[in-house]
């Protein structure tokens, strides 16, 4: 049976605890910083952006995530993702993407003090398109 | 009396020569002519040149207004010439002196008095001595305020409205004569006839009883004048105090107006503030979503794709063995299921394993409907939006709070000021009522005191014969009959005239108030405070009977024009400075009413009094425009210029 893998103790982590700070504590931006992750992901899915820094700030485990849409985004990456249950290395992938997307949306924001979210938005359909043939697990 | 031009020779600013051509043409309705100058080019000059022209100056005055710079060249001559049409003849009147070449920085050697000539037609007429009186039977002197008026000096008619309306009246009225024979008379009663009375009752009297309380009601009369007089003195005092609080209030109700305006301000912005930080507590919730916002357009094309094998194939399979398992009797299409049918069922059975791709297709099947991307997204942009115009919101009031700040001057203290202010109005108002209360009381004992003098006077006078008593009781009683009869008349030509004059303020007041609909007209009370009258019969001070801007000034507009109106004079009318801040209801009246106030209008005009909307309202009225300004190279000089002629 395939495991949901939001249900599993996996360590969210980072190598921009600044950047966590700065939007979910100083700035209130978002409420919490899985929430601020799971943006940040799906970003850095879509623009194909990955960070190489060493993860070395632990937030929480995801199977003690509250919100179960944040979960559910989880899950469906990591179906994008992986096609044979290699979970740690996959997930380890996720979090660099995330950090990849993290790093471009504060460049965003730190130009624009937005994060011109109607842009992205806007570009999303697009890529998705092109990027679709990349991705796992989709029945084309 | 209509002004064909006026020359001016070494007066004030004007150096030399300057020619102003005043010619209207009423007939046609182009009766005024505009004259713009800025502060200091000589705008005033020019209305105090035709002042001086018409009925001189102190010679104080006159020395003052002779231009430096001719002056320190070489000895000559400074002269105001005006040639003027009345009664279908041309006349000239010229007022001039010489002096004597000065330093500058000295004070200008006038020589002898200022000189007078009056010509018809070029010709001197003849009036002896009289030159003046001459001018003054076409435009008395004390009438000529109504006809030269400076816009500035309105504001007395606002801050001394009591004092200057009372003076303003009893010269347009020609009482002044009477007045002055009135309290003449007065003078030599007291001083003299009184005196010599007394002194005569004293002398005669031989009841030493009647004697004594004759002296003693001498004193008590003499005591109460001296204490009445000490209370004018006070109650004029009040009212001066009054009137300097209420201007201070009038002052500082505009800054009161604008600290109230800011406070309103701050108060929405904190309300706005509270807005916003509830928008932005709802976003951050709201961003958390965009990680599903994005996937949105994915999850709708994976929606899209099929299973492998498809999912019908799937859904037969999944059915045939849950019917087979459970031993149907008959199919879904009602078939009953014997060998034959099993047989066919069983091919349908496929050997399905769960795959990724089709558990993730299931898994954003059930994703779609429970998250729905498409409608956070849309919420997502409503509060952005809101967001945006709240912060826009808040920099408009911003703004509105710092300009506001500035008009106020950062004067922190403006509310206890304004407490102050209106704390001792409340006391001049309180004091007056006292004063007055008392003055009334005082009156009354004196009266009384001067009652029972006469009483004993007349008692005295029928037991004593003396000669000298009875002529001196006789010049007394003619003098004090002939004062009360000038009293009275002054009185009853006062009740006769009032009307009229109400009649011509109310009608130039409810020409230019902004509100006619609202107001009856104006009052002038028997202690020639002015009142303002509403519809409803309210009686209002004229300064506080409107928050509009200029409101005051309208007033002592109508006031002014009222008695223009009431000389029955036909003069050319010069107004300086003509508009101070007015609201735009207002201001357009006023400009209108200028242009009718007489045959010739001269307006002198800063230019950020008119603007060419305000010019173009009296546009078909006007018969020439004119500039003053400095002549190049020279700050002190000024040279009068015509703009545009429209005869």
């Amino acid at each position: 049976m395939i495991q949901r893998i939001s249900e599993k103790p996996l360590q969210l982590r980072s190598a921009l605890k600044y950047v966590y700070d700065e939007f979910v504590d100083e700035k209130k931006l978002f409420q919490t910083n899985y929430s601020l992750f799971s943006f940040a992901l799906v970003y850095g899915l879509m623009k194909s952006k990955r960070s190489d820094k060493t993860l070395n700030s632990d937030f929480i485990k995801i199977n003690t995530i509250g919100d179960d849409q944040i979960k559910d985004v989880i899950d469906i990456v990591y179906q994008l993702l992986d096609d044979s249950d290699k979970e740690e290395g996959t997930w380890q992938e996720m979090l660099h993407i995330a950090d990849g997307g993290l790093l471009e949306l504060k460049e965003i924001y730190d130009k624009n003090k937005d994060f011109r979210i109607q842009n992205i938005v806007s570009e999303a359909t697009t890529i998705w398109n092109d990027k679709i043939r990349d991705l796992k697990n989709i029945n084309l | 009396m209509l002004f064909n031009s006026i020359e001016i020779f070494n007066f004030g600013r004007y150096k030399d020569r300057n020619v102003f051509d005043t010619t209207v043409d009423p007939k046609k309705s182009r009766n005024v002519i505009l004259v713009s100058a800025k502060n200091d080019r000589g705008k005033t000059t020019l209305f105090y040149a035709v002042k001086f022209a018409l009925h001189g100056l102190p010679i104080e005055q006159v020395r003052k207004w002779v231009n430096f710079q001719s002056a320190s060249e070489e000895d000559g001559e400074m002269f105001v010439e005006i040639k003027f049409a009345h009664e279908s003849k041309n006349y000239t009147i010229r007022r001039s002196i010489k002096f004597r070449q000065t330093n500058r920085g000295e004070e200008i050697d006038t020589i002898g008095k200022p000189d007078l000539s009056i010509y018809e037609n070029d010709v001197p007429i003849n009036v002896g001595d009289n030159k003046q009186e001459w001018i003054n039977h076409i435009l008395p002197e004390d009438a000529s305020q109504f006809f030269l008026f400076d816009g500035e000096e309105i504001k007395k008619y606002i801050e001394k409205p009591q004092e200057n309306v009372k003076q303003a009246i009893e010269k347009v009225l020609g009482i002044r004569e009477l007045l002055n024979a009135r309290d003449d008379l007065n003078t030599v009663q007291i001083e003299n006839f009184d005196k010599e009375y007394n002194k005569h009752v004293r002398e005669h009297t031989r009841d030493e009883r009647e004697k004594g309380d004759f002296e003693k009601l001498e004193n008590d009369i003499n005591l109460g004048k001296q204490t009445l007089e000490f209370h004018e003195r006070s109650l004029q005092a009040a009212i001066e105090q009054k009137d300097k609080y209420r201007k201070e209030l009038e002052k500082y109700k505009e800054i009161k107006e604008d600290v109230k305006q800011r406070d309103d301000f701050e108060n929405r912005l904190k309300k706005v503030k509270q807005e916003k930080n509830r928008i932005e507590k709802d976003l951050s919730i709201k961003r958390g979503h965009l990680g599903m916002i994005l996937l949105g357009p994915l999850l709708k094309q994976i929606d899209k794709t099929e299973e492998n094998p498809p999912s019908n194939e799937q859904w037969e399979s999944q059915t045939v063995q849950h019917m087979l398992k459970h031993d149907f009797k008959n199919c879904l299409c009602n078939r009953k299921i014997d060998d034959e049918i099993i047989k066919i069922l069983k091919t349908k059975i496929l050997n399905l394993e769960p795959t990724r791709s089709s558990f993730l297709k299931r898994f954003v099947e059930k994703v779609l409907i429970n998250s729905n991307p498409e409608a956070k997204f849309v919420g997502l942009n409503n509060s952005l939006e809101a967001l945006g115009k709240i912060n826009q919101d808040m920099d408009n009031i911003d703004t509105s709070i710092i300009t506001l700040n500035e008009k106020i001057q950062k004067n922190e203290n403006v509310g206890e000021l304004v407490k102050e202010y209106e704390d001792k109005y409340e006391e001049a108002i309180r004091d007056i009522e006292r004063y007055e209360n008392d003055k009334k009381e005082l009156e009354e004992q004196l009266g009384k005191a001067i009652n029972q003098k006469k009483k004993l006077e007349q008692k005295i006078e029928t037991s004593v014969t003396d000669k000298n008593l009875d002529e001196a009781s006789k010049r007394k009683e003619v003098c004090e009959k002939i004062r009360n009869a000038i009293e009275s008349s002054i009185s009853k030509f006062y009740q006769i005239k009032k009307p009229e004059l109400e009649k011509h303020i109310t009608s130039i007041f409810r020409r230019l108030t902004n509100n006619p609909e609202l107001y009856e007209g104006l009052e002038i009370e028997d202690n020639f405070e002015m009142r303002v009258i509403r519809k409803d019969g309210t009686k209002l001070p004229t300064y506080t009977y409107s928050p509009s801007a200029g409101a005051s000034q309208i007033v002592a507009t109508a006031m002014i024009g009222g008695l223009n109106k009431f000389t029955t004079r036909q003069a050319p009318v010069l107004i300086d400075t003509p508009l101070g801040r007015l609201d735009p209801i207002h201001r357009q009246n006023l400009i209108e009413y200028y242009s009718q106030i007489g045959p010739q209008v001269i307006i002198l005009y800063q230019p950020s009094e008119l603007d060419d909307g305000d010019i173009e309202i009296i546009r078909n009225n006007l018969a020439s425009e004119w500039e003053i300004d400095s002549i190049p190279g020279s700050a002190d000089i000024s040279k009068i210029t015509r703009g545009k002629n429209y005869l």
